[in-house]
């Protein structure tokens, strides 16, 4: 039979490969087999990591090897994750992918646009409506049922805020279209929006830093402009930037926009602490576990890792309470994510706080409002958190 | 395993060589008898021993046959019969049993039960391999294997074992008993693979990336369907062609010389020119062992289009055991037919790139047809590219960001799916030895690189803090 084209042409390339060239192919070779014997045998030998600060999550550990495991499959398929876990230089090849992706000309990487400036914003298309619609009937339910007065304070996300975050094709349509149906559905739950999208982003397009480059957060100086529309709603108002020092707490801050993006060659982000005088007289108690109380509003041990915005009330906890000793003041319930860890030393120059994560809080939300004698409530989270699970399914627990 | 992961780029390949090139040449088969096993156990484990079955099976009947076939034509042939039912009805248990109870319940309401095995992987290759060979035996094409390793070795040689390309034994044969190794081969396998991963891992995975987005999106626009679809052409090429450029450079490497499966299809002027260039081991197979035994053209038009209806409709179950494939065969032998009847002859005096166009519409929603497993989503898609389904618009600014941050990738993707770059290479390497050796080093060691940082990512999932 007749060789068909595709076997000659890959003949005549074979043929011309096969003549004498020993030492480039000898390099070659050497340089092939090379590097992945070289990455095998590295992997084997260096200890495992426990903990990825980049991701901030554990890294896998190798998986036990027993009979049942390799017969039906489950060891092969942990030992493929942990391996991708552990392999050599793991962040390095995160970084080339996405400079290699940069390279060519995709605008984005793990789904992170590169933005204008060195600015990173998650890119999320269509971000689920039902969670949203969940979580805003909770809140009324919870708002109603307590009898107390409320508002919900919703923060944008990078992509709503930072204009110059996203590609001038994709636009702000996306984001627009978010902001609509959480004004609509706040309205037909009842509730009372304090939009902080549309000042924020006002800031950002005048060129104040109100959002992190790098990170998914507002920056010390977003969250007192927030305050300062909550407070406002609540007519009370804001102290004046004046009155506060700012502390440069770390200029090199790298938050998780980046960590996903795995640019490696995007500047860090300012960290700040905005302080007042008489800072150092408040009360600040983490009240899950241990119970401990906090110097001033901050855990500065977070300055020395990367997960620096948890410096702010010490990262993520179930409760966290504010009070200012000597002083009778009202008390403000905030159900919250992050977002109002940096906006806490400005709100609690007015009011105690009682700041509640739902995701983490497992007893009933609704008991806080009498244990600390609640005055008022404050929902405070960023559009993301709204979107991303029916968090606040839970609030209206007890109250009915 | 499969040739794109890390432990099969660092732990087992780097350990085959070294084992592989440290026995004495005698011993060498029965090392990739070994490995081949390891290969396929680490994703199947239990299937080793159907596969070891498999072997051992075609191994005795191609002796049976090989025995009687030039004294005792009946018994070689009642031989053959047997090996070829024993093969379909291990391949027809695992892939077909569960679908063909279901089209037998729908047609007559008796429930008949389902069992709940995994498929096999690779079981529609290596089967066709296996029948290949006791076929050839029968036919007087090669002769029986009488090692047992050596056919072992032929059967399961885990460069082709789970994605082809199907390896013909008369191909093959000699090159399992002598097969010589040179620097020079290896060289050109590590070149060969390293393009291999490349297509797979740098443009496959790119463009399947943004195919799944928009697939998976609950609603797109015409201009998001279009490029979903265009992506999803340019995955499952390179995806396939790229695997199986892995599977012959591997062979390089270990002295076997496979044919080509893959030839530029998305240049074809024609759907019958793109069968000749697709997947060409399959459609070798179906032409070599049904279509030409079937009578093939010889028995008038009538006989030849349903002979052709046979293989379309046997190589869209081959596909997949699922009316989409069933209806994605019969497609190809829709337009096959017409092509024969009277298309080709007009193709043949319009300019080419008219049916290079054709071709690729063509090709286009056949894909659109091989994705939809559910055909009713197909119906939707389907719908979305005509401004229907669900499309909620022509154009949003997050289609039109896709389109632009894609024209790079897009560019690649075109031009790496053209001969272009294979030919300049060639008379490159013909005018200037030296320059096109030290061109493909820096090419397969930067597909090296860009492949594993590809594939590290693929396990990248940092934490936002506020998703515990």
């Amino acid at each position: 039979m007749k060789q068909p084209e595709c076997d000659r042409e890959a003949a005549r390339l074979l043929a011309v490969q096969m003549r004498a060239g020993g030492a480039a192919d000898r390099v070659l070779i050497v340089l092939f087999a090379g590097f992945l014997a070289v990455l095998g045998v590295l992997f084997w030998i260096l200890p495992d990591r426990d903990f990825s600060e980049t991701e901030n999550r554990s890294l896998l550990e190798r998986p036990k090897l027993t009979a049942e495991a390799l017969l039906d499959g489950s060891y092969t398929q942990d030992f493929a994750a942990y391996m991708a876990d552990q392999f050599p230089a793991r962040d390095l090849w995160i970084r080339i992918k996405a400079a290699s992706e940069a390279a060519m000309g995709r605008m984005g990487n793990n789904g992170v646009f590169f933005g204008r400036d060195g600015t990173l914003a998650v890119r999320t298309d269509a971000p689920d409506t039902e969670n949203l619609v969940t979580n805003l009937r909770a809140a009324a339910a919870f708002t109603s049922a307590s009898g107390l007065p409320s508002a919900l304070a919703v923060a944008g996300r990078t992509m709503d805020v930072l204009d110059g975050a996203l590609p001038a094709v994709y636009g702000s349509e996306c984001a627009d279209a978010l902001w609509e149906t959480i004004r609509e559905e706040a309205d037909s739950a009842g509730l009372e929006l304090i939009d902080l999208r549309t000042p924020l982003r006002t800031r950002a397009q005048a060129g104040e830093y109100v959002y992190y480059r790098t990170d998914h957060h507002w920056t010390t100086l977003g969250a007192y402009w927030g305050t300062a529309e909550i407070l406002a709603a609540f007519g009370r108002e804001v102290r004046p930037l004046g009155d506060y020092e700012r502390e440069i707490a770390s200029a090199a801050f790298f938050g998780t926009t980046w960590s996903t993006a795995g640019t490696g060659w995007i500047p860090p982000d300012t960290l700040e602490f905005f302080r007042f005088a008489e800072d150092g007289d408040y009360l600040v108690t983490v009240a899950d576990g241990a119970g401990r109380t906090l110097e001033g509003f901050y855990d500065r041990s977070y300055l020395e890792k990367k997960d620096k915005y948890s410096a702010f009330l010490g990262g993520n906890h179930a409760l966290v309470t504010v009070t200012k000793p000597g002083e009778e003041r009202e008390t403000l319930l905030v159900i919250k994510d992050s977002f109002a860890h940096a906006a806490a030393p400005f709100l609690a120059r007015e009011y105690d706080l009682v700041l509640v994560d739902a995701r983490y809080y497992r007893l009933r939300v609704a008991d806080l409002i009498g244990e600390y004698g609640a005055d008022r409530v404050l929902f405070l989270v960023n559009a993301d958190s709204l979107t991303a699970s029916a968090v606040w399914r839970v609030l209206p627990a007890g109250l009915e | 395993m499969v040739f794109s992961s890390l432990e099969y780029l660092f732990l087992y390949f780097p350990a085959v060589l070294f084992l592989y090139f440290v026995t004495p040449l005698k011993r060498r088969n029965a090392v990739l008898f070994a490995v081949s096993l390891v290969f396929y156990g680490w994703g199947e484990p239990l299937y080793v021993f159907l596969m070891l079955a498999t072997v051992t099976v075609d191994y005795i009947f191609g002796r049976l046959v090989g025995k009687y076939r030039e004294t005792d034509r009946r018994r070689a042939k009642a031989y053959l019969t047997a090996a070829i039912a024993v093969n379909l009805l291990i391949l027809g248990f695992f892939k077909y049993w569960n679908f063909a109870v279901s089209v037998f319940t729908s047609l007559t309401g008796i429930a008949v039960r389902a069992v709940d095995v995994p498929l096999p992987v690779g079981i529609s290759f290596y089967t066709f391999q296996a029948l290949s060979y006791v076929i050839d035996v029968y036919r007087l094409d090669a002769d029986a294997q009488k090692n047992y390793v050596a056919f072992g070795t032929y059967v399961t040689l885990f460069p082709q074992l789970i994605a082809g390309p199907i390896v013909r034994y008369r191909d093959i044969d000699r090159q399992l008993t002598e097969r010589t190794h040179s620097a020079a081969l290896f060289a050109s396998g590590v070149r060969t693979f390293s393009c291999g991963l490349a297509k797979k891992v740098l443009l496959a995975n790119a463009a399947g990336e943004i195919w799944d987005r928009i697939s998976g999106a609950g609603e797109t626009t015409v201009v998001g369907a279009w490029l979903g679809i265009v992506m999803f052409t340019f995955q499952i090429y390179f995806d396939f062609s790229g695997y199986s450029d892995m599977a012959i450079g591997l062979g390089k490497m270990l002295g076997f010389s496979f044919r080509e499966n893959f030839y530029y299809p998305y240049t074809a002027s024609s759907v019958t020119d793109f069968w000749r260039r697709w997947h060409i081991s399959l459609s070798t197979w179906f032409r070599e062992y049904v279509y030409i035994p079937l009578g093939g053209n010889r028995l008038g038009k009538g006989r030849q289009i349903v002979n052709l209806l046979v293989v379309w409709a046997l190589t869209g179950l081959w596909h997949g055991a699922s009316w989409n494939f069933v209806l994605w065969g019969l497609y190809y032998f829709l337009l096959l037919t017409l092509e024969k009847l009277v298309l080709l002859p007009v193709l043949e005096k319009l300019p080419r790139f008219v049916g290079r166009i054709y071709t690729m519409i063509a090709v286009v929603f056949g894909w659109l047809l091989f994705v939809s497993v559910d055909l009713g989503e197909g119906v939707r898609y389907l719908g979305a590219l005509f401004g229907g389904g669900n499309a909620a618009a022509f154009l949003s600014g997050a289609s039109a960001f896709d389109v632009v941050s894609s024209l790079g990738l897009l560019a690649v993707l075109v031009v790496a799916a053209t001969p272009y770059p294979r030919r300049l290479l060639y008379r490159l390497w013909e005018k200037h030895d030296a320059a096109a050796r030290i061109l493909t080093m820096a090419g397969s060691i930067a597909a090296l690189i860009l492949g594993t940082a590809y594939l590290v990512n693929s396990s990248y999932n940092p934490f936002l803090y506020f998703r515990f």
